[in-house]
């Protein structure tokens, strides 16, 4: 399986005279890629564009080759960009394994029709994506938590099971927005172990956008900070966290003191 | 036809005033009040009685005023304003409860049999040109148009503006030291005095029913749709537009379409203005 | 399957739940004896009895419809008063005119589901209480549409059903068991898809729209079955209506009709099917019980709303559910006592 691309080009996106991405360029072609900036900066906005929620001012967005600006946001989910959400988007009311199970809506091959009158085919394969969903929960160890409903859950599974569901849409670009925020240490080794390991079973292109650069310059492969809307570093992460130009927008200039 | 589109612009009056009850209520605590018309009812029956113990009509009728703004207070501070966050279709079918509740007490209260409104206005009219004017339209029409315009002065003062204020942002109104709690109160005052103007001057002259305020509601909800909900002088543009169409369609078309005059206005301009109204995605709830 | 499906199943241990999800046995036993109870009832219960009990029935899948539309997809449509009469009129009508009535049923019930696409076509970018407003006024004017057909329907004076035969078997008898069918028919299967994707994806387009794209799921897809389906079946709901009231009046499907369902279905629990069940009872049972003072069945209802509104947002099915809750808990500690 060779990864997918995924390639912004040019992008601007503007809400009326607020420039919130100007010219950016990124090409996302595989392994983890990490999108950092300060608050601010327009991370969750590329997402946006990415998504189809927003429609840029300019440029473009190819997946394999293929401009995305433009499509119906859920053309674009099924052409399958999976994301997750800076606040985790669960039904409340359902069960931890019946959120996971919503993301299989891409990859069910039996219409409504079908699930209506109970034909075999389509009660195999609720069967079969209700394990699938299992064994997805099970691969970040939260198999136990499956039947409890999701409002009962804490908020660092509350964002595994997010990534649990993106992951059962079979995606073949993942964005993840923020997914460490707010998770102690403990939990967030489990989820990183976890992602690694299907990231590299799928060779799955993976977007993250974190806070956190410790962390990210230590899983991520390459690193494009953003600020302002613009790129202004891009490369391997150790040395892209020493540039002085990154440091600066996340402190700020230090005045010299004389 | 100048006839109907007079008597339009009286049935319009009544839509335009209630519509103007529901945009200030919504505006001021976002509850769509399905019982707007409904609320206007005690106030009304209040002047009914006075008058009918011997008071003269304006004293009694401003007294029903007073008694609906007093219900509009006491029915925010008990039922809404605790249930405040719930969002808008509980609240809808919290006052389609209150509707209920409401219609029964005034039927217990005051009785089911209909009840005379006489004025001093409602017998007689001008004779003009042929035409035949009653007093109680041109009453009716006049007392719609100067309380638009008092109220467009209202949303000025201090407690308008505050209102406004709220309306728009009320995180930021609370912050700055705006005491949502009783400019909501205000806002259902007054919403329910202004809905038992609106009733009284429906009934006046005829009879007032504890059926009186059924036909009228739904055809406010049209006018204030047609205001977009935030827009005082679109609700009350659009309430007279209701009036007047239904009238010239129950002389050219039938009668029988005229009720369906208003329904029909809300499909189509929901259908036109499709567009504006949808749910843009906040880029900030993601 | 597992190979075309992105997770391997194949090294995990698969509960038994997972891949053979069963009812627990209390609730499969309640069911059967509920319906063996249905089922004999007519041993029991005189005529005027079994005509209230069927008409429970038919209130419950008139709300089943609203169900679905509001309680899964969360879309406030409030046309179903308008769907209802329409079902009603339809069906007796083409039936009057000759057609066999389950042909006629079958065909208003899709044209119904049509309508509801049209209902529901404008309602998909609405929200809130445009869409209530919207819907609202929709519905009165398919009534209108009714009673300006006062050709075929009546009009305001009414319209007398033709009844159904049902081959000598005493009418109240053969309809109520024609409700409990009908009724029994769209617990299962419309059950069976709300628990299912179908649910699940309306459920997410209730709660969680804004994710729903990502998944590949198109809202205004869903929203549009929910307005169709619940359309269909409040038609379907109004012709067995039509047969039970042996009479139809424009009246019976005014405004006050829809708010009758409301309190259906919030009293009884909106999102829970069982809910819709206990709530067309509490409404049969008030109607009944201050059959003669309108004024009181009202402050009941009105009130009822509120409260429920206010104090019990599930309604009484959110009840039940603290029950079983409860018993849960102790049945619990009982064995953590015992252990």
């Amino acid at each position: 399986m060779s990864s997918h691309s995924l390639i912004l080009k040019d992008l601007s996106v503007a809400f009326g005279g607020n420039k919130v991405l100007e010219g950016v360029n990124i090409s996302f072609t595989g392994g983890l890629h990490g999108l950092v900036g300060p608050n601010g900066a327009g991370k969750t906005t590329c997402y946006n564009a990415i998504s189809g929620y927003v429609t840029p001012t300019a440029g473009s967005i190819e997946l394999d080759g293929t401009n995305l600006v433009g499509t119906p946001s859920h053309e674009i989910g099924s052409k399958g960009i999976g994301r997750t959400f800076q606040t985790p988007k669960l039904v409340a009311k359902m069960t931890v394994l019946e959120n996971v199970m919503l993301g299989a809506n891409r990859t069910f091959t039996t219409g409504h029709v079908a699930e209506f009158f109970g034909t075999k085919k389509a009660r195999a394969e609720e069967r079969a994506v209700r394990e699938m969903a299992y064994a997805t929960l099970a691969q970040f160890g939260l198999d136990g938590t499956a039947r409890d409903k999701a409002s009962s859950v804490p908020l660092a599974v509350q964002k595994m099971v997010e990534i649990a569901r993106a992951l059962v849409t079979n995606p073949v670009v993942l964005l993840l927005d923020e997914p460490a925020a707010g998770l102690g240490a403990e939990d967030v080794d489990r989820m990183v172990e976890a992602l690694l390991k299907v990231i590299k079973e799928r060779n799955l292109t993976t977007v993250i956008i974190e806070h956190d650069l410790h962390l990210v310059s230590q899983i991520c492969s390459k690193l494009s900070v953003l600020h302002y809307g613009r790129i202004i570093a891009e490369g391997d992460p150790k040395v892209v966290v020493k540039d002085e130009v990154v440091i600066e927008a996340y402190l700020g200039k230090r005045k010299a003191v004389k | 036809m100048f006839q109907q589109i007079l008597s339009g612009l009286e049935a319009g009056s009544w839509y335009a005033l209630l519509a103007i009850s529901i945009v200030i209520v919504m505006k001021a605590t976002d509850v769509p009040n399905f019982a707007q018309a409904q609320i206007g009812m005690p106030g009304a029956y209040t002047a009914v009685n006075l008058i009918g113990q011997g008071w003269p009509a304006i004293p009694a009728m401003l007294v029903g005023i007073c008694v609906g703004y007093v219900l509009g207070a006491v029915i925010e501070r008990i039922a809404i304003r605790p249930l405040a966050s719930l969002g808008h279709f509980p609240m809808l079918v919290m006052t389609i409860g209150l509707t209920y509740a409401l219609v029964s007490i005034v039927t217990i209260t005051f009785g089911s049999e209909p009840r005379n409104f006489p004025t001093p206005w409602s017998e007689g009219g001008w004779e003009f040109a042929g035409l035949y004017i009653p007093y109680a339209q041109v009453v009716t029409i006049l007392l719609g148009i100067v309380l638009a315009v008092v109220l467009t002065y209202f949303f000025r003062t201090t407690w308008g503006v505050r209102m406004r204020a709220i309306s728009e942002n009320p995180g930021n109104a609370r912050l700055i030291g705006i005491n949502s709690g009783l400019v909501s109160n205000l806002a259902w005052g007054m919403g329910a005095a202004i809905s038992t103007l609106a009733m009284m001057l429906h009934t006046q002259g005829t009879v007032l029913a504890d059926s009186s305020a059924d036909p009228l509601i739904l055809k406010a909800f049209v006018a204030a749709v047609l205001g977009s909900f935030t827009s005082l002088s679109g609700a009350f543009i659009g309430g007279l537009s209701i009036g007047v169409l239904e009238n010239l369609t129950g002389m050219y078309i039938g009668t029988g379409w005229k009720e369906a005059v208003a329904l029909v206005i809300v499909v189509a301009y929901l259908f036109v203005r499709m567009p504006v109204l949808v749910k843009t995605i906040k880029p900030r709830e993601v | 399957m597992s190979t075309t499906l992105p997770t391997n199943t194949a090294n995990v241990a698969m509960p038994d739940w997972v891949s053979h999800p069963k009812r627990p046995i209390q609730s499969k036993l309640v069911r059967a004896l509920l319906l063996l109870g249905m089922i004999i009832l007519p041993w029991f219960l005189g005529g005027y009895y079994i005509y209230i009990v069927s008409l429970v029935l038919v209130y419950t899948l008139s709300t089943l419809g609203l169900n679905v539309m509001i309680g899964w997809t969360g879309q406030i449509g409030l046309a179903a008063a308008g769907f209802f009469g329409l079902g009603a009129y339809a069906t007796s009508i083409l039936n009057e005119k000759g057609l066999p009535w389950i042909l006629a049923l079958v065909l208003v019930g899709l044209f119904a589901a049509l309508v509801g696409f049209v209902d529901g076509f404008p309602a998909v970018r609405l929200f809130g209480f445009f869409l209530a407003i919207a819907s609202l006024a929709f519905g009165d004017l398919i009534l209108r549409f009714i009673i300006e057909a006062d050709g075929i329907t009546g009009g305001g004076g009414g319209y007398p059903v033709q009844l159904l035969e049902f081959w000598g078997v005493d009418r109240e008898i053969a309809l109520y068991y024609l409700c409990l069918l009908a009724i029994v028919a769209f617990m299962v299967l419309v059950g069976r898809v709300l628990d299912g994707r179908l649910g699940r994806t309306m459920l997410a387009v209730n709660t969680i729209e804004i994710a729903t794209p990502s998944m590949g799921i198109a809202p205004p897809k869903y929203k549009l079955i929910a307005f169709m389906t619940s359309g269909s079946i409040a038609a379907i709901a109004g012709a067995i209506f039509a047969q039970l009231l042996t009479y139809l009046s424009p009246d019976m499907f005014k405004t006050s009709l829809i708010i009758t369902m409301l309190v259906m279905l919030i009293v009884g629990g909106v999102g829970s099917l069982w809910g819709s069940f206990a709530g067309a009872i509490f409404v049969v049972f008030v109607q009944e019980w201050l059959q003669a003072f309108q004024v009181y069945q009202r402050i009941v209802f009105g009130v009822s709303l509120m409260l429920c509104i206010g104090l019990l947002p599930g309604g009484l099915a959110s009840l039940v559910e603290r029950l079983r809750g409860a018993f849960a808990k102790r049945a619990g500690r009982a064995e953590g006592a015992a252990a």
